[in-house]
């Protein structure tokens, strides 16, 4: 990875810096596959949605560098089957995962560049969140859960 | 709309909105996103009270805070203050001059995990009202 600038002010050198970085982590990435690659694209897209203060429109922080570097991370380690269904950025400056059936059936995971997974699901009438370490292998209550939410 | 001097205190029975700034809070079926929903670190959720105030009412209010945020309204999640309640938040009255019927979702747990919790339950039970403008 290259060295990572300040990309959260507002000037036009500040936007030009963080065009930058997208195409440096573009060229850095891995492509394995079709469907990995779309989720890297909508990473990417999200990085540039959400990349001033204030964002969502009410105290959002800017999605953070190390934030979209778990993501990223995270995501080049799920089997295919695990994709998540949408990415989006999380006004606390994190990046959101979620995993959709319904709106009693989803699972959110949040990467906010803390070196943790943070996690939330409704499965029906339960509810289940937690915390687990951000490791090369997918903690198995999140590859639970995921099955849990996909096949209901 | 309410009147600033004189808002009556927040009532269980009471409808809620929160405005939607940004487009990835709303799926394509419809429903929110708990994002929609999240508090600031350090205070509470604002809300607009829907008791005692026209929907163009509503919406104006909406519309110019999305202007002076210089953001778009894509709508608002409709949803009780009941629903706080059983997810252990509580909802208070905060009148602003430019928007008497101004509230708070207050009470939010400190765990980020616990948050989420919280707000993935409110997305869940608002309904989507799409900005007609």
């Amino acid at each position: 990875m290259t060295e990572i600038l300040p990309t959260t002010g507002v000037s036009e050198e500040a936007e030009f810096l963080r065009q930058e970085r997208m195409e440096d982590l573009r060229r850095s990435l891995e492509v394995v596959s079709p469907g990995l690659k779309a989720i890297q694209d909508e990473l990417i897209g999200v990085w540039q949605e959400c990349s001033r203060p204030g964002w969502d429109g009410y105290e959002a922080r800017p999605l953070g560098e190390a934030a979209l570097s778990e993501a990223f991370q995270f995501i080049q380690g799920l089997p295919w089957e695990f994709m998540p269904h949408s990415v989006s950025g999380e006004p606390g400056g994190g990046v959101n995962l979620e995993w959709y059936r319904s709106p009693n059936w989803l699972l959110d995971v949040v990467l906010a560049g803390e070196g943790k997974i943070f996690f939330s699901a409704l499965l029906g009438e339960r509810r289940l969140r937690g915390v687990e370490p951000l490791q090369e292998e997918l903690p198995e209550i999140l590859q639970n859960l995921i099955r849990r939410v996909l096949s209901g | 709309m309410m009147e600033y001097h004189s808002v009556p205190p927040v009532e269980n029975w009471e409808k809620l909105g929160r405005f939607i700034f940004s487009r990835n809070h709303i799926r394509g079926d419809g429903t929110i996103r708990w994002h929609a929903f999240k508090p600031p670190s350090d205070g509470g959720m604002s809300v607009i009270r829907l008791r005692e105030i026209k929907d163009h009412e509503v919406w104006a209010i909406g519309k110019r805070i999305a202007a002076g945020r210089e953001v778009n309204l894509y709508g608002r999640g409709d949803f009780g203050v009941q629903d706080c309640l059983d997810v252990g938040l509580g909802v208070k009255a905060v009148p602003l001059e430019e928007n008497p019927n101004h509230a708070e979702v207050l009470g939010w747990p400190g765990e980020r995990e616990s948050v989420m919790a919280a707000a993935q339950v409110l997305a869940k039970r608002a309904v989507l009202a799409r900005f007609p403008g």
